[in-house]
């Protein structure tokens, strides 16, 4: 199937049976997010799998009760970094320059202009600089899911404050930024699986200039 | 023996009067959007 078929087929599950998700679809789903786009290549989160039931319990409590966190067998969590710092970003870019077996000062002038640029911003800012990142990754990983046949329910409906205690990411310099549940669709109880799929008009979405 | 209202409504869809399994799908799906909120809040559709 291609990509648009896929993207038919994928919805937010709304019901999961609890059947568990192969570990190597898993891994093809992490690697679709480990190889997605993102700005200046910096990669400025984190994705936590979680499987451990008590957490995922202890997750559930926090995330309005949705039956999804429980029921998946797999939960990607997506944490954003909660800052930029100079050592982050240098970090990115000796890894890149040592791979690519260039010498540190062929990026000096891009990394100090980027390192500049984020300085000057709020912690704040610059999470959410972060945070859009992060759902470029969750957008590839829905995709990769939808390809393997494995559903996913992407839910910002969670007290973050929370998720980051229970994980311990304020530790790592991280913030919760969206869950992604992944497992199989129950559809005997999802009420949602057999409803269209409403989006809006290409023309009203689209704009030839 | 007092009959149910299920008991009857199953009687009616043996019957071939209506689709007991319909009605059912239905009402589910009725529940299901009303508590829509609660059950799926703030999720990426």
């Amino acid at each position: 199937m291609n990509v648009i078929q896929n993207l038919k087929w994928r919805y937010a599950t709304k019901a999961m049976n609890g059947q568990v998700v192969p570990q190597e679809k898993v891994d093809y789903i992490l690697e679709a997010i480990q190889l997605t786009a993102s700005s200046s290549g910096l990669q400025p989160y984190e994705v936590l799998v979680i499987t451990d039931p008590e957490v995922k319990q202890k997750l559930r409590a926090v995330a309005w009760d949705q039956s999804q966190v429980t029921d998946a067998s797999h939960v990607l969590v997506f944490a954003a970094w909660d800052q930029y710092t100079e050592e982050r970003i240098n970090k990115v870019f000796e890894r890149s320059n040592k791979q690519r077996g260039l010498p540190n000062s062929a990026t000096d002038a891009y990394r100090t202009r980027l390192i500049g640029m984020m300085g000057v911003k709020s912690a704040e800012e610059n999470f959410h600089h972060a945070a859009k990142q992060a759902y470029i990754a969750l957008g590839s990983a829905l995709v990769a899911a939808a390809e393997q046949k494995v559903d996913s329910t992407p839910m910002e409906g969670f007290d973050n404050a929370a998720v980051d205690e229970i994980l311990g990411l304020a530790e790592k310099g991280l913030k919760s930024v969206i869950v992604l549940p992944l497992g199989y669709r129950d559809e005997t109880k999802d009420w949602l699986v057999n409803m269209k799929k409403v989006r809006t008009p290409k023309e009203e979405l689209v704009t030839l200039v | 023996m007092m009959n149910s209202p299920l008991t009857i409504l199953e009687a009616a869809a043996s019957s071939g009067f209506f689709n007991f399994q319909e009605l059912l799908r239905q009402w589910r799906r009725l529940i299901c959007v009303y508590t829509f909120k609660m059950s799926a809040f703030n999720q990426l559709l």
